[in-house]
Formats: C-alpha cells, sequence, structure tokens
C-alpha cells in the first residue's frame, strides 16, 4: 500500500512556501535567467538586516521621543496592525472591503464597555471576549459579504460598515455618560504583570501584543493557507478546479482578518481611553485601504509603511494646516494611486519584455 | 473499465446550448484525441466533464460513480484534473509555489508526482523552480499548467489545446512532454484536445471527432487516419 503523502514530504525547503515566495529564489538554485530582474530572487541577507533594523527602530526609537510623540508611536502600530490585517484579506484573498473598521469598532467598544459598564478591568479576558466578538461580527458580515463578488462585495461591505456605524452613533447601549462615544476606558491589568502605565510602556506594550497578531498573520500568509488564499486571489475559478474550497478559505480569512482588527481595536481603546463611532465608519475603513495601497498591497509589512506614512502626514496637516487635514490626505490618496498605477504599469511592460527576451533565449 | 463515461451528455452557457447529446467511454490507460473544428465544444466538453460548465441533462460517470450533479471541487478531487486552454498560471506565483499549491494525493491516496518527480519530467520548470508565473514564456507556462495539474495526482487528466499560441519548436517540446506522460500514465487515462492534429495523433491511441456539440466519429487512431472523409468533412485536413 503506498504512503499517504502530505505537504511536509514534498521536497522542499519548508512547508512555508509563501514567505518563501520572495526569499526563496537564493535558496532554491535557480537558472540565471530566473535570477534576472525576479523579485523573489533577493540577497539572502537583505530581510533578515531588513527585519533587524525595523526591530532597533521600533524598540529604540521611542526611548528618544517626547510623551506626546510615543504616542503618536503607539498610534501608529495600532494602525499598522489594522492595516495589516485587512492585507490578509484584501491583499491575499482578494477581497476589498470598505467595512473593515467596523471589526475595529467591535473589538474596541467590547472591551470598552466591558471596563466601563461591567468593571472588567484584566487585559486578558477583556481581549479574549474582544476579538471573540469582533470575529463574530466578522463571521456575520462575511457570511453575507461573500455571497456576492467584485464591486458588489465592494457595496455590501461598505454598507454592512455603515450600519454598525449607525449602531454606534444610536444604540444607548454603546454610549456612556451622556457623550455619543463609550469614555472612561483605562489602561488594562496584565495580571501577572504591574505597569505602569506611561506613554513609553503603553507602546511597548502596544508593541508586544500587536507584533504577536503581527505574527500570527506573517505565519498565516507564509503556510500552504496563505498560498491558497494567493491562488484565489489571482483565479477563483481556477483554484475550484484544482480542488479548494475558494469560499471556505475566503470566509475564514475574512473572520481571521476581523478577529486581529479586534485586536487593533482593544489596543486602540486602551490607547486612547475612548471609542467613538468615527472610528468604525467609513472614512477610517478608506483611510486602512490608503495604508494598504500607499506601502504595497500583498506584503504585510506594507501596512506598516502605510500606515507611517498616512499618520504622519495626518499629523504634519494637524500641525501645519488643521483645517485642511482630510484636504491633505485625500490629495495624498490620489498621487499615491497615480504613482502607484503608472509603477505598475512599467512594471508589467517591464516583465512583458523580459519574457519575450527570455522567451527568445530559451529557444532560439 | 471505464474511467469516464458521458451519456447524452447537454451543456452550455446560460440559454445557449453548447454540447447536444455527447456519448462516449473512456477506458483506463488509454490517450484519447479530441478533435473538430474551432466552436464544435471540445472545450466546452472539457469544461463540462470538469465540473466548470454545468450539464443541463444527461449524466457524467467516473470511477463508476455519478458525478453529474458534483462541483468542480468535488469532482478535482475525485481525481478529473484540467489543464485549461488558457492556462491560468498565476502571476504573483513562483513556479515551486504553483506546484506546492495543487500538490495533493491521488483518490486512492497515492502520490505518483512528486514535486522531484515533476521537475525531472519538466527540467524546465525544476531549472526555473523560483521564476514567477508572468516571467515564464508561453511554452513553459504550457508545461507549468500540465505540471500544476499533474501534482493532484489525478487519473483523468484533460489537455485543452496544449499547443496553442506556441512557436513550431517548442510545440515539439510540448509534445515529447505529452509522450512522456503518455509512457509513465501507470493507470490514469488522458483526453488531449488539439487543433495539431499531427501532435494529437502522435500520442493518442483513439480519436473522437466532435462538430456541433455531437460526437461524430469514434476510433482507432489507424480507423482516423483511413477515414478521409471524416478529416475533410469535419477537421478540414486530408
Amino acid at each position: 500500500m503506498s504512503k499517504k503523502r502530505t505537504t511536509n514530504d514534498l521536497p522542499m525547503e519548508s512547508s512555508s512556501t509563501t514567505g518563501a515566495a520572495r526569499t526563496d529564489g537564493a535558496a532554491s538554485g535557480g537558472s540565471s535567467t530566473a535570477t534576472r530582474g525576479n523579485p523573489a530572487r533577493r540577497p539572502r541577507w537583505k530581510q533578515p538586516l531588513a527585519t533587524g533594523v525595523a526591530a532597533a527602530l521600533l524598540i529604540l526609537l521611542p526611548l528618544l521621543l517626547t510623551p506626546f510623540h510615543q504616542d503618536l508611536a503607539t498610534r501608529i502600530v495600532i494602525l499598522a496592525l489594522l492595516a495589516m490585517s485587512l492585507d490578509l484579506i484584501y491583499g491575499y484573498a482578494g477581497m476589498i472591503s470598505l467595512g473593515h473598521a467596523a471589526f475595529f469598532g467591535a473589538g474596541g467598544y467590547t472591551v470598552g464597555m466591558l471596563m466601563v459598564d461591567g468593571g472588567v478591568t484584566n487585559f486578558w479576558v477583556g481581549m479574549a471576549v474582544s476579538v471573540l466578538v469582533a470575529s463574530v461580527v466578522a463571521a456575520i458580515v462575511g457570511f453575507v459579504a461573500l455571497r456576492t463578488r467584485g464591486i458588489y462585495f465592494i457595496l455590501v461591505t461598505f454598507a454592512m460598515g455603515q450600519m454598525i456605524y449607525s449602531l454606534a452613533q444610536q444604540w444607548d447601549v454603546l454610549q456612556t455618560s451622556g457623550a455619543e462615544a463609550v469614555v472612561g476606558i483605562a489602561p488594562p491589568e496584565v495580571s501577572p504583570l504591574v505597569i505602569q502605565w506611561t506613554s513609553l510602556n503603553m507602546y511597548y506594550f502596544t508593541l508586544v501584543v500587536a507584533g504577536v497578531a503581527a505574527l500570527v498573520l506573517y505565519l498565516l500568509v507564509s503556510s500552504r493557507y496563505g498560498l491558497v488564499l494567493r491562488g484565489i486571489r489571482e483565479n477563483q475559478q481556477r483554484m475550484s478546479a484544482l480542488g479548494y474550497n475558494t469560499w471556505l478559505y475566503q470566509y475564514s480569512a475574512f473572520i481571521a482578518a476581523g478577529a486581529i482588527a479586534g485586536v487593533a481595536g482593544v489596543l486602540f481603546a486602551y490607547y486612547s481611553g475612548i471609542m467613538a463611532p468615527a472610528n468604525v465608519g467609513i472614512a477610517q475603513s478608506g483611510l486602512i485601504v490608503l495604508m494598504i495601497i500607499i506601502g504595497g498591497v500583498g506584503r504585510l509589512w506594507g501596512g506598516v509603511i502605510g500606515a507611517v506614512v498616512v499618520e504622519l502626514a495626518g499629523f504634519l496637516a494637524d500641525q501645519y494646516a488643521p483645517d485642511h487635514k482630510n484636504l491633505v490626505l485625500g490629495a495624498l490618496f490620489v498621487v499615491a494611486l497615480v504613482v502607484l498605477r503608472a509603477i505598475a504599469i512599467t512594471g508589467k511592460k517591464r516583465a512583458s519584455r523580459r519574457r519575450s527576451e527570455e522567451g527568445a533565449h530559451v529557444h532560439a | 473499465m471505464s474511467v469516464l463515461a458521458l451519456e447524452a451528455v447537454a451543456s452550455g452557457y446560460g440559454a445557449t446550448p453548447v454540447l447536444r447529446g455527447v456519448d462516449f467511454n473512456i477506458e483506463a490507460g488509454s490517450v484519447v484525441a479530441l478533435l473538430g473544428r474551432n466552436g464544435m465544444g471540445k472545450t466546452t466538453c472539457m469544461s463540462t466533464i470538469a465540473g466548470v460548465v454545468p450539464v443541463t441533462s444527461g449524466k457524467i460517470s467516473f470511477n463508476g460513480a455519478d458525478i453529474t450533479s458534483e462541483s468542480a471541487i468535488q469532482r478535482s478531487r475525485r481525481g478529473i484534473g484540467l489543464v485549461p486552454e488558457t492556462r491560468q498560471v498565476f502571476a504573483s506565483c513562483t513556479v515551486r509555489e504553483h506546484l506546492t499549491m495543487a500538490a495533493r494525493n491521488g483518490p486512492r491516496g497515492e502520490g505518483r508526482w512528486t514535486l522531484d518527480r515533476l521537475f525531472e519530467t519538466f527540467r524546465v520548470l525544476g531549472d526555473r523552480s523560483a521564476a514567477l508565473g508572468t516571467q515564464l514564456s508561453g511554452g513553459e507556462q504550457q508545461m507549468l499548467a500540465i505540471a500544476r495539474a499533474l501534482s493532484s495526482n489525478p487519473d483523468l487528466l484533460l489537455l485543452d489545446e496544449p499547443s496553442e499560441g506556441l512557436a513550431p519548436s517548442v510545440v515539439l517540446e510540448i509534445a515529447e512532454v505529452l509522450r512522456e506522460l503518455v509512457r509513465s500514465n501507470e493507470h490514469g487515462a488522458i483526453v488531449l484536445v488539439e487543433q495539431n492534429v499531427e501532435l494529437a495523433l502522435s500520442v493518442a491511441t483513439r480519436v473522437l471527432v466532435m462538430s456541433t456539440g455531437q460526437i461524430v466519429f469514434d476510433g482507432s487512431r489507424d480507423e482516423f487516419v483511413e477515414a478521409r472523409d471524416v478529416q475533410e468533412k469535419y477537421i478540414g485536413v486530408g
């Protein structure tokens, strides 16, 4: 009887192939033609070096900042995680959602209400319940939205996001002290640790939690699961013909992204002390889309770059043109789309030319 | 033993019928060429067998099981592998990722087509394992599409126009790959849709000719070679 073969039996470096998509070039030993111009084939030392530099910056830079700027850094970390979570479904699974802030809000509102109304200050309980609620909201929205495709999917996520926004605006349960928001959210008790909540400690706490969530995302997209999601993004019908239940993959990715957005929402609630309808609305969802478009779709760290650019632009606009912040962000969006589209077209032309040359070379 | 059986199968796109009562059986170990002019329903026939186009009437059996109402996903898991006419190679995935993504044990749990064996059979893919789909030439993309289908270890391989749009020298390479597949075809079956009659006859043992959604000739390769009238009337050669 033949032995049951599994993915692990395949003669590869590891089953984590998607991550290797951008790094396995040096390890795989391809031909010289494959090496030329292949973005997958970058020197082996580059990614660890970049990761090391980024980690050092994330850990050390806040030590040099004022508390005000440390708060800004905390906000950037949270929004970077939120953007990364959207990239799981947009960049990897090919679904553009305009209601992603709803899950961010579900997490933030839940932890806020637990603390303000229920007196639950424990981080672990608050996080677990909030992520569960965000996942359930994502499961409901995804179940409805994934009955559609393309522009209809975008519109359904937009509509459902707006419904949740209206709920946050009008439902008394989601408001405290007569305000149209949940206010008075305090930093949590992270037993067994005893944390003195300074701006710097809030930053490091946020960085650790967001780092763990980002690692989960990385493991997801680096696995065969992530590879299948990319295949679905490329051609859903082909993936079905290869035997994959594409709906289930997309649905599970939608819920996972919602859960991670919920983590970001919880962190935001602790950081800001308030959850307001504006945090779950279309403007927030649009900003997240803008972040991953600017940073690069389909690569998790693109969300980090996008969050840094968008938040710094917003911060500078607040400083120097406070009345025109939305104008600045709108202009940034337009410029980013025009420039990135031009880059994409140039890249496609270059790839097409290279393919022709290589084809001629191979078959000469 | 019959791997695939179509009984009065009709299918089409919306209100437009394409297949109009197609009947044929395919035995294990056989290599069947499905020939015909453009627009006669060959690609629709392949897509219908693979479950991409729904059956409107009739019955499809695969390895003895009625799969008429099954989805493309279920049919793929049963062991039907389709190499589509358009190749549908993924732009952002490397060669290795394409093959890893599709890798699955066959319907009886066997894994004949390992990554090693695929790279041995398709040497150019082994050389370019880190290249992205869009960085491959047309011939390489075709080989990748075939290898991707094989990596799911199908019992039935459906090849739709593998030589279409390729330079003559590349067609020769593809032909050699097909012959290698035929040589190594342990217990499955291959259906080959091909405009290049010469290529098709160089690998097939049996020929089906399709015209206006129906099978109008079903015979051995030798019988087809003798049937000049069929070739002239339905293929345009002879």
